[in-house]
């Protein structure tokens, strides 16, 4: 069921994962990404609890408390945590910024 | 104990000035029995603005007194967190995950407990690091509990010793900005 609360989060956290001004950090559970905020905030995207389930999780929690859970069920786009989640693991791993080394690399072999 | 020094001199002088205008003028029953309620008042006045300056440098004292025992216990609380964090990066390092894993726990709260004791002393972006760190032991903790007395395969151990090192470099962090923030007091 689509949550006005829930887009408003995702679009949010979309814009800001974009802009940099998250701190994503990579957990020791694989695909678990975290990032604090304000100071009492914390904002966790992570595979989805079932073994077949291929989409992810974002929740919103304060300290322990889960204050809002958003699946693909709950947003307007069905895809969009794909995406985030993509998005965070690329910046995390810094994934474009090795891949431009590796093509600098490349283009070094190739003028040898 | 140099605020009392200057109240002792100020009163000292307050009662020479007193009693040099009282005893060297001439017809001094005369002036005093014309002045006594002015002199008086202006002696009160002095006296009182010395009590207050006084008490004002005493209480200035006692909060910087209350400062640096609070960054003292602050630092010190960091310092044994700081301390068991690189005990449990070692115990990953050498495999004893069952050990780690009882380490971890006794870790899981230490985040949890500064950030929120020392909510006022507090940056943001520190009780940030703190959120995370508690965390990331937290994603420690359930690695090391699944795992239970198996072994953990290659990429997990390298995400678990990451995780631990992050959580180390917040406490490393955490603890540098005290003692810079206490270096600053002392110098400042």
């Amino acid at each position: 069921m689509v949550d006005e609360r829930t887009i408003a989060l995702v679009e949010e956290v979309l814009e800001k994962t974009k802009a940099r001004k998250l701190n994503w950090q990579a957990t020791a559970r694989p695909g678990v990404f975290i990032a604090a905020m304000g100071g009492k905030y914390m904002i966790k995207i992570s595979p989805g609890s079932y073994p077949y389930d291929e989409t992810y999780v974002l929740t919103l929690q304060e300290g322990d408390d889960v204050l809002l859970k958003c699946t693909a069920e709950s947003t307007s786009d069905p895809l969009v945590l794909d995406k985030l989640h993509d998005l965070i693991h690329n910046q995390v791993l810094r994934v474009d910024e090795k891949n431009k080394s590796i093509d600098q690399a490349i283009s070094v072999l190739k003028n040898l | 104990m140099k605020a009392f020094k200057i109240v002792l001199v100020a009163t000292a002088g307050v009662v020479l000035v007193l009693l040099s205008v009282v005893f060297l003028q001439p017809d001094r029953l005369g002036f005093w029995n014309k002045n006594w309620g002015n002199l008086a008042s202006v002696a009160g006045l002095v006296l009182s603005f010395l009590a207050t300056m006084f008490a004002a440098n005493a209480s200035k004292a006692a909060g910087e007194a209350r400062d640096s025992v609070l960054s003292r216990t602050l630092e010190e609380e960091i310092t044994a967190g700081h301390k068991s964090v690189s005990e449990l990066t070692t115990l990953i390092e050498i495999k004893q995950l069952q050990l780690a894993a009882i380490k971890c726990s006794d870790l899981l709260d230490v985040p949890n407990r500064l950030r929120i004791r020392w909510e006022h002393a507090l940056e943001t972006s520190s009780k940030n690091k703190w959120i995370e760190a508690r965390e990331q032991l937290d994603s420690i903790h359930t690695v090391l509990r699944k795992a239970g007395t198996g072994e953990l395969g290659a990429e997990e151990v390298e995400n678990v010793h990451r995780a631990c090192v992050q959580v180390r470099t917040v406490f490393a962090e955490e603890q540098a900005l005290v003692r810079r923030s206490k270096d600053r007091g002392h110098n400042g």
